[in-house]
């Protein structure tokens, strides 16, 4: 039979993502891939007889809770870890190690420590206000239909509800780079390292070159403060 | 006797006006200066006996029209004469000539690239649209997008109204340039290295970031918004060098029955009961005034004349977070006679304009390595006028001022202070880059002073030799400048008010800072306002 009703060129996560959505609705779906296996960047290869590794993509932060419930992906077998500590390697062996919200080693002080908390906590407000955004299509600034006022207005309530001295902050951060966010918040060399690798990773970019406008940040989910915000919190 | 009704700190251009307006309202004002002589870095000084150094600042546009004429500038002696066109050197011997004239400037960028030439319309409308954007709000008062004050609200309703009435393909244009780097934005037009190097220049000027790094874009835009008589976009000299401007808005002040104190070093702002009551200088010289203007940076004025304890700790970080990075330093020559430079006719009108020697983006984002790595770039990008050619009293008849400006000049050496030797090197530096395109150029050097972060700072007050007094990208302009929640001239402190290139709408000597900070003071004194509204555009 060829006659579908939606056909998804690639099977990576989203062409399946969004091939059981439509096809959840009762639709006629057809994924195709070029590979001989589905997956994408979202796949396991089994490199040498017995060692298996993630193929491309090497670690989970982001995928959408709301999206594992939905499609039952837990009966369908997938199984998620527990979040692992992340630890950057000195060379005298007192190593850093970033695990939840505690730091420790390489020399870190409580001053550190204090500073980590408030870091995290900052980017945590904001993660959850883009977290909303996620979830909805960009919206269209000029021409919009009420599914994009809806957005923008739950946007403006966020901002809102994030208090005044919050939205200040926002309203520097993301139009910052992360080597000037690192440097307002922490003193310690490999903390500010660590916690910067995220925002390069994947980017043509070093640490001075990043930076987003708000509006940017809210329309593109996947940007480099996005990716911040998501990988560590 | 020392009892006024407003102290201005520094007699730069922005706090000459804002004293001006506040004595045209009819207060007895007095701006304090520590140097003994007015200007800032907006100066022309006599360093080489017969030749007029504007030893900081060396051109001007930005410098707003409404306040040239209600201040009546030219009448006190200033006259802006523009300068046609520029010139980017190449190494191959070649040259791309910026001519002001529409048709020979196409016909320049047709011999380098057809596709170029026929972009350069498409692009020059573009960028001028954005012009068109900012141009209303230079003087006004920012917003704050955190207040729910009915006058804030009505601003930002106007401002996401002007935005909105681009419609969305503009308005995501718009985003995208304010955020973009300018050598994306110009790769998104041309082809041809020379030319987009020669406009990528205006992007990083005063600039801590790279040709590539996002928000340079913006600081190209700075560079376009202002104009010389209505011609938008156009730059001029001041006859007489920038001091020319000091001296015309220090005559509008004292027409005013201003009063100039120079040799006034302030050491600190005196708080009495959480209000402003006046500044102490380092001589032990007392000045009392309910208020005081700071044309100091937001890091000088924060964090080195005002008490802590008189500050919430809020403002104390965001002070010391404030980005005034150096990045650049400048060399004033007096010259025996006219540099010839390889492949261009010393007559040649394009002689008068702005000179570079960059001729590709990668060189110019090489130059910004050697920043990050913390020394003078070793093949800087150089913004070189010779400005004797448009404005004679510069020098003696048959010789040359030259003006280089030197883009990058980190504010520490691999973390230390600046030496001497470091200083002959950075010099070394530039004069070898403009005798590699002019053979005749070192033997005409009679003198030079070379100014690195370091001098800058020292001379000029300016922390780190930031020339902009902060930087220009998009966490420090508008309502964020010189920090959210302070954007609109008023200190933490009662009475206490900034008037700097540190506040809205930023540097350049654009003396906007200094009208609209007058304009809110003004407003709290509940005195008529005496600062003219923006003009519109056509």
């Amino acid at each position: 039979m060829t006659d579908y009703d939606a056909v998804i060129i690639g099977a990576g996560h989203n062409g399946l993502i969004c091939a059981s959505y439509l096809a959840k609705a009762g639709k006629n779906v057809l994924v195709l891939d070029a590979r001989a296996e589905p997956g994408g960047c979202a796949s396991s290869r089994e490199f040498s007889p017995g060692f298996n590794v993630s193929d491309c993509a090497q670690w989970l932060s982001q995928l959408d809770r709301s999206i594992v419930k939905d499609l039952d992906l837990a009966s369908a077998g997938l199984n998620l870890g527990q979040p692992k500590a992340t630890i950057s390697l000195q060379p005298d062996g007192n190593h850093l190690i970033l695990d939840g919200d505690t730091i420790s080693g390489a020399g870190i002080d409580s001053a550190d420590q204090a500073a980590y908390r408030d870091f995290k906590s900052m980017v945590r407000s904001f993660a959850k206000l883009m977290t909303t955004l996620y979830r909805s299509r960009p919206p269209k600034l000029v021409e919009q239909n009420w599914t994009d006022r809806l957005t923008l207005m739950k946007l403006g309530l966020g901002l809102k509800l994030l208090g005044r001295e919050r939205l200040r902050d926002l309203m520097r951060v993301v139009m910052i780079n992360i080597y000037d966010v690192m440097n307002e918040h922490f003193s310690h060399a490999a903390l500010k390292s660590t916690l910067a690798l995220d925002a390069v990773t994947g980017t043509n970019m070093g640490p001075r070159s990043l930076i987003r406008s708000t509006a940017i940040c809210m329309l593109l989910p996947g940007n480099i403060w996005h990716r911040l915000v998501q990988l560590r919190s | 006797m020392n009892q006024y009704d407003a102290i201005v700190i520094g007699a730069g251009h922005n706090g000459l006006t804002n004293g001006a307006y506040l004595a045209k309202a009819g207060l007895k004002v007095a701006v304090l200066e520590r140097n003994p002589y007015i200007g800032g870095a907006t100066v022309s000084r006599e360093l080489h006996k017969g030749w007029w150094y504007s030893n900081c600042s060396y051109v001007s546009s930005l410098l707003r029209p409404e306040i040239t004429r209600d201040l009546e500038l030219p009448r006190h002696g200033l006259q802006v004469v523009s300068f046609g066109g520029g010139d980017t050197f190449m190494r191959n011997g070649d040259y791309f000539g910026n001519y002001s004239d529409h048709d020979r400037h196409y016909r320049e960028m047709a011999r380098h690239s057809k596709r170029d030439a026929n972009a350069y319309d498409r692009y020059a409308a573009d960028t001028s649209l954005q012009t068109k954007l900012i141009r209303p709000y230079l003087m006004r008062t920012p917003p704050d997008p955190t207040s729910m004050k009915p006058r804030d609200l009505r601003d930002l309703l106007e401002f996401a109204r002007s935005f909105m009435d681009l419609g969305e393909e503009k308005l995501l244009d718009t985003i995208k340039f304010w955020t973009a780097s300018v050598g994306d934005y110009l790769n998104e037009y041309f082809e041809t290295d020379v030319i987009k190097a020669h406009m990528a220049g205006s992007g990083i000027i005063g600039t801590a970031l790279g040709v590539y790094s996002p928000g340079t874009a913006y600081v190209l835009l700075h560079h376009y918004m202002g104009d010389v008589d209505g011609n938008v976009g156009a730059w001029g000299f001041a006859r007489g060098g920038m001091g020319a401007i000091a001296n015309a808005l220090s005559k509008a002040f004292q027409s005013y029955g201003g009063e100039i104190i120079c040799d006034a070093n302030v050491d600190e702002v005196i708080v009495k009961g959480g209000r402003v009551a006046g500044v102490a200088l380092k001589d032990g010289t007392e000045y009392k005034a309910p208020i005081v203007v700071s044309n100091l940076d937001p890091k000088r004025t924060f964090l080195d004349i005002t008490n802590p304890s008189d500050l919430p700790k809020d403002v104390l970080k965001k002070a010391r977070n404030f980005k005034i990075r150096g990045s650049s330093g400048k060399l004033n020559i007096a010259l025996d006679g006219l540099p010839v430079f390889h492949g261009l006719d010393p007559r040649n009108r394009l002689m008068a304009g702005d000179l570079h020697f960059s001729d590709s983006l990668e060189r110019q984002e090489r130059a910004y390595d050697d920043w990050k790595a913390g020394t003078w770039s070793k093949d800087p990008y150089l913004d070189m006028m010779i400005p004797s050619l448009t404005d004679p009293t510069m020098a003696p008849p048959g010789k040359h001022m030259m003006s280089v400006f030197v883009q990058y000049a980190p504010p520490k050496v691999e973390g230390r202070e600046w030496t001497d030797e470091d200083k002959d090197g950075f010099e070394k530096s530039v004069i070898d880059q403009i005798s590699n395109y002019s053979p005749n150029f070192r033997d005409l050097i009679l003198h030079c002073e070379t100014r690195t972060p370091r001098e800058i700072e020292a001379e000029v007050g300016l922390t780190e030799g930031n020339i902009f007094m902060g930087e220009l990208t998009f966490d420090q302009l508008l309502f964020n400048r010189p920090f959210p929640g302070y954007a609109q001239y008023r200190s933490p402190i009662k009475g206490m008010y900034m008037c700097s290139s540190g506040t809205h709408p930023g540097g350049g000597v654009m003396a906007a800072p200094g009208a609209n900070a007058a304009r809110e003071i003004l407003a709290d004194l509940k005195k008529p306002n005496t600062v003219p509204g923006g003009y519109a555009d056509d």
